[in-house]
């Protein structure tokens, strides 16, 4: 079932500078073994150990799949796949105490 | 060098301030060939954290799509630290390597730090600081 996939200008360097491409699966892990297939180095930018990477925000028909069945949201003909990347951020890890006179 | 009107350095210190001690984040966009802030677009911090921001999706996905069709890019990613300087930390390198043209401004909301906005490109892990300066927008035409 082919799909049509939006890649953001930060991953077009793996698919040869195009904008959409085309993929097929029957769900989202499936579509994106395919695009793999087609265009090394995709996977690796969307999955970590089975599950999607925190940096990515994956829709299909624009509903987050986070908060549907993620990996194993279920893909029909003619379905929109967007990808891109989250905008976060933020001063964890980063923590600094005032300045205290001695 | 990114150059702000005073207006939109307002808004910022203004959205930051009235979030705190949430952080507050949001974009200002430019025109295709006009690197020139254009519009301010508030965005909400879907984690309402003191230490984390993040874009709720649905709203990232809705404003992406607006830029699209305005013909607008992203050219500054900004947020506030509400308890440290305005400087990435760790977590704003590993987000900002998606964004490596972006111009990423931090604003801190405390006070003993001056400036309390300060702009930065992120790019392969690397922090490179960018003068950042204010213009007064001319009282008559």
């Amino acid at each position: 079932m082919p799909v049509t996939i939006h890649i953001p200008t930060i991953m077009r360097s793996l698919t040869n500078g195009a904008a959409t491409v085309d993929a097929q699966g029957s769900n989202l892990a499936d579509v994106i073994d395919d695009l793999e297939r087609d265009w090394p180095g995709v996977k690796q930018r969307l999955v970590k150990d089975d599950a999607l990477v925190k940096f990515i925000n994956l829709y299909v028909n624009d509903q987050d799949v986070r908060f549907h069945s993620g990996l194993q949201t279920p893909i029909n003909e003619g379905d929109e796949v967007i990808i891109l990347p989250a905008v976060a951020g933020g001063q964890i890890n980063y923590i600094c105490k005032p300045l205290t006179k001695a | 060098m990114l150059n702000l009107s005073t207006s939109m350095r307002d808004a910022l210190f203004r959205q930051a301030h009235e979030q705190h001690p949430i952080e507050c984040c949001g974009i200002i966009t430019s025109l295709a060939g006009e690197p020139r802030p254009h519009r301010l677009i508030p965005m909400h911090n879907a984690a309402q954290s003191k230490d984390f921001f993040i874009f709720e999706p649905r709203e990232q996905l809705l404003v992406w799509r607006e830029m699209d069709v305005r013909s607008e890019f992203p050219l500054v990613i900004y947020h506030s630290h509400t308890a440290s300087k305005p400087y990435p930390s760790s977590t704003d390198v590993d987000y900002a390597a998606a964004f490596p043209d972006a111009y990423h401004l931090i604003i801190s909301t405390v006070k003993h730090f001056c400036p309390a906005m300060r702009c930065y490109y992120i790019k392969h892990g690397r922090i490179l600081e960018q003068e950042l300066t204010f213009e007064q927008p001319p009282l008559f035409y």
